[in-house]
């Protein structure tokens, strides 16, 4: 078979930190080949130079076997690379059609947009690989999982035969990633070649006819699907034995710590209905996973229990004390511990150094604060003992936290927020791009606050982990609980028709 | 890698800082050569105008005053998000207000001159709630207010000086203020008075609330990251609105310091633009009080160093002003001064300047 991509030697240093070490790669034509590694293994640099956004410091690339230099993406997506990233790269108010086009319009006498032309070849390319999108609908109407295929529509009008995507599933719902699937292998079928990113194992046994597994910017073995499974891959990524886990179920569950009763909120701007006669209650000793599509009112939610979000009626009350009209800082005080959802944004400040995080929100609080002065020594010694306790990885505890990784930057507030909670832990998002090793840590911390008595309220875009660590299970959509089970007596099937509202229809196969 | 190399990596603003310095004279040093001047001993004169003495190191000194106390203004307020472009507006208005005091009222000293300085500080801070209010809670831009709420302070005093406050002799200014709220002067001949020892208390003052309180930690993160503060229970807009009025009140502070060690009245167009002035002696000093200190003397310096530059060498003085864009001009492209002087320290260019490390 004859290879389309192959890169040599590749070599690329990001000040002390060796990002990619003479790695080789060969991907061959017509087939999907995954790349896996643990975050910060070097994939999406690998990735970014093969597509013309970082230069190696050393190495050479070939397509179709003939050496080529790729100075930027525009020389990328002419020697047939297109790249669909992680985020996505769409502009909300434009219509599918016009973004697929953007920067390759056809015109109609040089100056004037040809808009038949424009929705004729989006609707022909769609048709083609049935993608199903609509060419004059805008961007800011669809779905996460269509607004993939758009981007993946862009590269194939580009003349894209070198697919690259990274991370595609990482937003996606369990139906929405079998059709991306399913759309993978039609252009499989159709002579494209799949560059798939992923740190999901599950999924890329699924997809992958070849794996290459890279760890700390090296690349430790490619390998043919068939020869492999999820736990030899999962061995070669972490470098030692990995037991794919699942958690103890609920020791003990006792008395309602935290209880929600017809929580009503409406949007700031539009006064729209943002979370709708929201009731539940969490239990001493359980996890209670609430899972949904993003934008369903899990944010609204969150800020509703911690005091941001204005009610429009409900009441919310902790141990039996109604909290309802606390503000946020008495909130806290009462014992709710938090794990927002975006640790860069609302987590952490990150121009803080270490120890100035670990005690943010508590500022006032003994032993920190006395008399409105702050008690650095205090400071430092719980900072130090949280360090060491949770193995938080920073040269001291006056580095500044946006030096330290994603994983070392959770586990700050997973510490702060676990220290600081004596009843009830709200996760948001809590493993939100953390490698194994991190969310690993997460998961056993979570599971071990629950065992201690305390109650859990776990919020997750990703199904996997609301099966992993939850008790009970709650689906949220469009504002509203649609449903509470056990853990036990579902499955990730039914969970994923419940947060699509009971109304997906799959793209015909 | 070596030790020296990680201190200096570890301090890279303040060598960044004083780099933007060092190329601000080198180049100034280049235009005076081009013309035909020897800049060598331009500098020479300078260094000498500015510290050649004991005489001279007190004018300097007088000169640091009231752009310390200005530089701190704009430090309280930019540590919690507050970007006070007003303080040449509160500065004028405190130090009228403060002249009002000084000469409107007898009263023993011990009371006369805190109260001169206490209403000043209020004339400003009073003043700075108008654009506060408008950005908390009405989202208006506080760079644009602030610099249009300039014009208003400074119609509004020259238009008391020379309406309603008696004039005495052709200049415009208030009255001359009571002995009782006066400064004592320090080095008679020269300019400096006690007010020197307000103005370390204002830098004791700031360093200690932004490092040692919990008000002053609520406010830097306020202003590193609103989102978070909000989310930690910190009341942003409150702390916003607290920097606000603490930065407008040192403006007035430093206004009335002037009238009360300086000028002993409120002299119409008295401020050189020492608002101005102090935001790039903050800049400079990294928006760290104890920065400021360093860079307040240098800009001081910068006043007085000049005047017998001019006298000796026949270069005009407006050199000053240049010297001072040029300065500013360097401050702005800190961050290109920055990237040079990482990529010399560690010896490699990189296209990610930042990098995890851990």
């Amino acid at each position: 078979m004859a290879t389309i991509l192959e890169m040599r030697g590749i070599t690329k240093r990001f000040g002390d930190v060796l990002a990619n070490d003479r790695v080789n790669i060969k991907v061959e034509k017509g087939t999907i080949h995954s790349i896996v590694g643990e975050n910060g293994a070097g994939k999406t640099t690998l990735m970014n130079i093969c597509y013309g956004l970082y230069h190696a410091d050393s190495g050479e690339i070939f397509i179709n076997e003939e050496e080529v230099e790729i100075k930027d993406p525009s020389a990328a997506i002419k020697n047939g690379i297109g790249m669909i990233h992680q985020h996505f790269k769409l502009i909300p108010a434009m219509t599918v059609a016009e973004n697929v086009m953007l920067g390759n319009e056809p015109r109609k006498n040089r100056f004037f947009l040809d808009i038949d032309e424009l929705n004729g070849q989006t609707h022909q390319i769609s048709e083609q690989y049935r993608l199903a999108v609509d060419p004059e609908s805008l961007v800011e109407d669809i779905s996460v999982g269509i607004r993939q295929r758009v981007e993946i529509l862009k590269a194939l009008y580009r003349k894209a035969n070198l697919l690259i995507l990274d991370e595609p599933t990482a937003l996606l719902t369990p139906q929405e990633s079998e059709d991306l699937f399913r759309i993978i292998n039609r252009l499989k079928a159709d002579g494209k070649t799949i560059l798939f990113i992923s740190h999901k194992l599950k999924e890329i046994m699924q997809i992958s006819d070849r794996v290459t597994v890279m760890r700390d910017g090296k690349v430790v073995d490619t390998v043919e699907k068939k020869d492999t499974s999820e736990v030899k891959l999962a061995r070669l990524m972490v470098g030692r034995d990995v037991l794919l886990k699942t958690a103890p179920p609920s020791k003990k569950i006792g008395e309602v710590i935290l209880k929600a009763e017809n929580l009503s909120a409406e949007s700031e701007l539009h006064h729209r209905q943002v979370l709708n006669n929201v009731s539940f209650e969490v239990r001493s000793g359980e996890v209670l996973g609430i899972a949904g599509i993003d934008g369903n009112g899990q944010t609204e939610l969150v800020r509703a229990l911690i005091g941001l979000q204005k009610l429009t009626k409900g009441k919310i009350s902790l141990r039996g004390k109604d909290i309802t009209h606390l503000h946020v800082k008495e909130m806290r005080d009462a014992g709710i511990g938090v794990i927002p959802e975006d640790r860069l944004v609302e987590g952490l400040v990150v121009n803080f150094d270490v120890q100035e995080n670990t005690f943010l929100g508590l500022q006032r609080n003994k032993p920190f604060s006395k008399n409105g002065l702050l008690d650095w020594k205090a400071v430092a010694s719980n900072a130090e003992q949280l360090v060491e306790k949770f193995d938080i990885r920073t040269p001291n505890i006056t580095h500044p936290v946006r030096l330290l990784s994603g994983g070392n930057q959770q586990k700050i507030i997973v510490a702060r927020e676990i220290f600081h909670a004596p009843d009830t832990i709200i996760a948001t998002q809590p493993t939100r791009g953390l490698d194994i090793a991190a969310t690993d840590f997460v998961h056993d911390e979570l599971i071990k606050q629950r065992d201690l008595g305390k109650a859990v309220l776990l919020l997750s875009l990703s199904l996997e982990e609301i099966m992993l660590l939850s008790t009970r299970i709650a689906v949220i959509y469009k504002g509203e609980i649609v449903s509470i089970v056990n853990k036990d007596e579902t499955t990730a099937e039914d969970l994923g028709l419940m947060m699509l509202g009971g109304t997906y229809e799959h793209i015909p196969a | 890698m070596g030790k020296t190399r990680k201190y200096l990596e570890k301090n890279q603003a303040a060598f960044t800082s004083i780099l933007a310095v060092l190329l601000a004279f080198i180049v100034v040093g280049v235009l005076l050569f081009s013309t035909g001047r020897n800049p060598i001993e331009a500098f020479g004169y300078f260094m000498s105008g500015a510290f050649g003495n004991t005489y001279n190191i007190a004018n300097t000194v007088s000169r640091v005053i009231p752009l310390l106390i200005a530089a701190i203004a704009f430090i309280i307020g930019a540590k919690c998000s507050v970007f006070n472009v007003g303080i040449e507006g509160q500065l004028l208005l405190g130090a009228l207000t403060s002249a009002v005091i000084g000469f409107g009222l007898d009263l023993p000293p011990v009371a006369h001159l805190p109260l001169m300085l206490l209403t000043g500080a209020l004339a400003g801070g009073l003043y700075a709630l108008i654009p506060a209010w408008l950005k908390v809670y009405r989202k208006v831009n506080e760079i644009l207010s602030t610099i249009m709420l300039n014009y208003p302070a400074f119609f509004f005093t020259h238009y008391i000086v020379l309406n309603v406050t008696p004039l005495e002799g052709v200049i415009p200014a208030t009255p001359f203020i009571k002995e009782s709220a006066r400064f004592i002067n320090l080095f008679p001949g020269t300019r400096l008075h006690a007010g020197i020892f307000v103005t370390l208390l204002v830098v004791l003052f700031a360093y200690f609330l932004l490092q040692k309180t919990s008000l002053g930690y609520e406010m830097r993160a306020v202003g590193l990251n609103k989102e978070a503060a909000r989310f930690h229970g910190i009341p942003v807009e409150k702390r916003m609105m607290l920097a606000f009025f603490m930065s407008g009140c040192l403006a007035g502070l430093a206004g009335a310091v002037e009238v009360a060690g300086v000028h002993y009245r409120y002299l119409d167009q008295f401020s050189p633009g020492y608002g101005y002035d102090s935001i790039t002696v903050a800049m400079v000093g990294l928006l760290n009080p104890i920065g400021a200190i360093f860079s307040a003397t240098l800009f001081g310096a910068l006043k007085t160093g000049i005047l017998d530059m001019a006298v000796f060498t026949a270069i005009p003085r407006q050199l000053v002003t240049l010297i001072n864009g040029i300065v500013v001009l360097f401050v702005a492209a800190k961050s290109m001064i920055q990237n040079g002087f990482l990529r010399v320290v560690k010896g490699k260019q990189s296209d990610a300047p930042e990098k995890e490390t851990a």
